[in-house]
């Protein structure tokens, strides 16, 4: 009996060893709010340049140099489950790709309206991984006319200064 | 007395009738043994007909249409070359903006991050496939320039924030890197015109280098990666293009007289009592008293004046009207090839430093965007064109006379960043070498077939072919 319980332990230790392993395979589909990487050399984020970011262009290019090999997926904010959910491209599969021998990686995303949380998940192998988290946030066209009323008063609005 | 009118109104008719028939079997060409027929001659000489593709070319004109147009609207950036359809138009509409731009005296300089900047807004930037003497563009557009920029291959045009009556243009000095603004008084709602062509046209993503910051590695963390120069326009989508097959029209060259004669005519040989030989290659070649002209059997047409002093008389009045006039006899040969519309050539030589009577030219062909690169094995030339002209006249001519249809095959290249993915590691992780351009272009893969490459230039001057290619059904849609 006493036998049966330590394999059943050793089994259940192994399973639980190995979901790391299957999360780094395939991408979660999710990731909780708090994700956190366990390294910070993998990946240098080039665009946005800082974190907080701020753009009146809906389609977004996230660039990043990073370590060969490294397989770069990108996710967003969903507020109403509290996680980040995978983003997808037209065909419905995972924005996810590997970085080739150059180090480079480009991906254009689009926007929403507002603050879009943008998570970078950069896995190297099962227990190495970076996580950047990007706040960008789209000006729409009504709040940039509705602030561009607001200084026109001065002269010249804030459409023209951004022209 | 009424018998005698009517024969008299006969005869006439009769004498009429003859003239008439005379002048036909005169004045036609086919009726010709050879094709060749002085009264046609003449007739051709007096009318234009035989000048048509000259009077048709102006390479004033020629010399002002860029390479490449790119329409940028804030991150979008929509490329035109010469196959595009609204190129010509505006094209004729810029050169409105650079007439204009050399009666402005409001010039002034700027800084590098102002034409950086630029490039990021709403804005239409132009750039040649060489450098451009500006003194010897201007006289182009028969004005006169009175800035500082000495050569340029590139410029940018914007409209005024404040008035759109005016339209800014950035010209950028290729030599020293200097950039001068001068004040346009031209309407600039075009640039507007443009931006609205542009949004229905992108099916391509492309971000210059200097937006994705892959320019420098000074901020990384990480330092074994590629660096791009700064204005490399990248593409990171995937690029799909056909195959194309080669239709060499020289391959029974001896047979097709009406192949041969206007190439002759063209030259200024006698079409009558030519001296001609056919090689054991299939090669023809005709002999003059200076000169041979070779038609290859690999479809390359070769003249060579044997005779330095007696080449093809090219206007020689000055430098300058010596190269349009060569510029002109180039493509009046490119008018008697059998091309696919879809086919286009570019000057490919720098001619900012040609001082005398004596330079060489060369021109490459493109096709769908992609530029078609010669094995210099095969075809005994690197370029589609090559021109020798010595005190005033051309001594040396080659050109790739094939044509180059779609082939039942698709190739997906893959993006920019997977052709550089490919690339030597040595080549990468070098600090001293920068990718200073990357594009696709048609490589000789097999009998008669062209591939299409991405091909990567680096700050050494090496270019390497990337072989990514993978071929997908030829109902892909294909721009």
């Amino acid at each position: 009996m006493a036998k049966l319980k330590f394999l059943t332990a050793c089994v259940l230790i192994i399973i639980l060893a190995s979901m790391p392993l299957m999360v780094g395979a395939t991408s979660a589909s999710s990731l909780p709010a708090y994700y956190s990487g366990t390294v910070d050399y993998l990946i240098d984020i080039r665009n946005p340049e800082t974190i907080v970011s701020t753009t009146t262009n809906r389609n977004c290019v996230i660039s990043a140099v990073a370590v060969k090999g490294t397989k770069v997926t990108l996710y967003a904010y969903d507020p109403a489950t509290g996680s980040y959910e995978v983003l997808r491209n037209s065909w419905g599969g995972k924005l996810e790709s590997y970085v080739g021998s150059s180090g480079l990686y480009v991906q254009q995303i689009t926007l929403k309206d507002g603050l879009n949380s943008i998570m970078v998940v950069a896995n190297s192998s099962t227990v190495t991984y970076e996580v950047v988290k990007l706040e960008i946030s789209l000006l729409n066209k009504g709040y940039m006319e509705n602030v561009n009323g607001n200084f026109k008063s001065n002269g010249i609005g804030v459409i023209d200064i951004f022209h | 007395m009424k018998i005698e009118r009517l024969k008299s109104i006969l005869l006439i008719i009769l004498v009429i009738s003859s003239i008439v028939l005379t002048a036909n079997k005169w004045f036609n060409e086919e009726l010709w043994p050879e094709g060749y027929s002085f009264f046609s001659d003449v007739k051709n000489r007096l009318s234009g007909d035989n000048n048509k593709a000259k009077a048709e070319f102006s390479p004033n004109k020629e010399v002002l249409r860029p390479a490449k147009i790119i329409v940028n609207n804030l991150s979008s950036h929509v490329q035109y070359t010469k196959s595009a359809e609204n190129y010509d138009e505006i094209c004729d509409e810029i050169t409105g903006v650079l007439s204009s731009s050399l009666k402005s005296d409001k010039i002034s300089k700027v800084e590098n991050e102002e034409w950086d900047n630029l490039l990021k807004m709403k804005s239409c930037y132009f750039s040649y496939p060489v450098i451009y003497d500006a003194s010897y563009f201007a006289s182009q557009l028969s004005g006169k320039y009175t800035g500082s920029v000495k050569y340029f291959k590139e410029f940018i045009i914007t409209e005024d924030p404040r008035i759109s009556s005016l339209t800014h243009l950035y010209l950028k000095d290729s030599v020293t890197g200097v950039i001068e603004k001068i004040v346009v008084d031209y309407d600039s709602r075009i640039i507007k015109k443009y931006i609205s062509y542009a949004k229905n046209e992108t099916n391509e993503i492309s971000y210059y280098s200097f937006e994705l910051n892959f320019d420098t590695e000074d901020k990384s963390k990480i330092k074994d990666h590629a660096i791009i120069e700064r204005d490399v326009l990248i593409n990171i989508s995937e690029k799909n293009l056909p195959k194309l097959s080669e239709q060499n029209i020289f391959k029974n060259i001896a047979d097709n007289d009406s192949l041969y004669t206007p190439i002759l005519s063209y030259f200024q040989y006698n079409t009558s009592g030519i001296r001609k030989y056919v090689e054991s290659d299939n090669s023809m070649v005709f002999v003059e008293n200076y000169g041979t002209l070779k038609l290859h059997s690999n479809g390359v047409l070769e003249y060579k004046s044997n005779d330095k002093t007696k080449g093809i008389k090219l206007d020689n009045s000055s430098v300058n009207a010596c190269l349009n006039s060569c510029m002109t006899f180039v493509n009046g040969v490119t008018m008697l090839m059998n091309k696919n519309p879809l086919l286009y050539y570019e000057i490919s030589s720098d001619i900012h430093d040609i001082q005398s009577l004596s330079f060489n030219m060369t021109f490459d062909y493109y096709i769908n965007d992609s530029k078609i690169i010669f094995d210099e094995k095969k075809y005994n030339t690197k370029n589609a064109i090559s021109v020798e002209v010595e005190n005033g006249a051309i001594v040396s001519y080659t050109q790739v006379f094939n044509s180059y249809l779609p082939y039942q095959e698709t190739v997906n290249c893959g993006s920019a960043i997977n052709a550089i993915d490919n690339l030597n590691t040595d080549k990468l992780t070098s600090k001293d070498e920068k990718i200073t351009d990357i594009f696709t272009a048609y490589h000789y893969n097999k009998q008669g077939i062209w591939t299409p490459l991405w091909y990567i230039k680096d700050s050494k001057g090496n270019t390497t072919a990337i072989k990514t290619e993978s071929v997908v059904p030829s109902d892909l849609e294909v721009q």
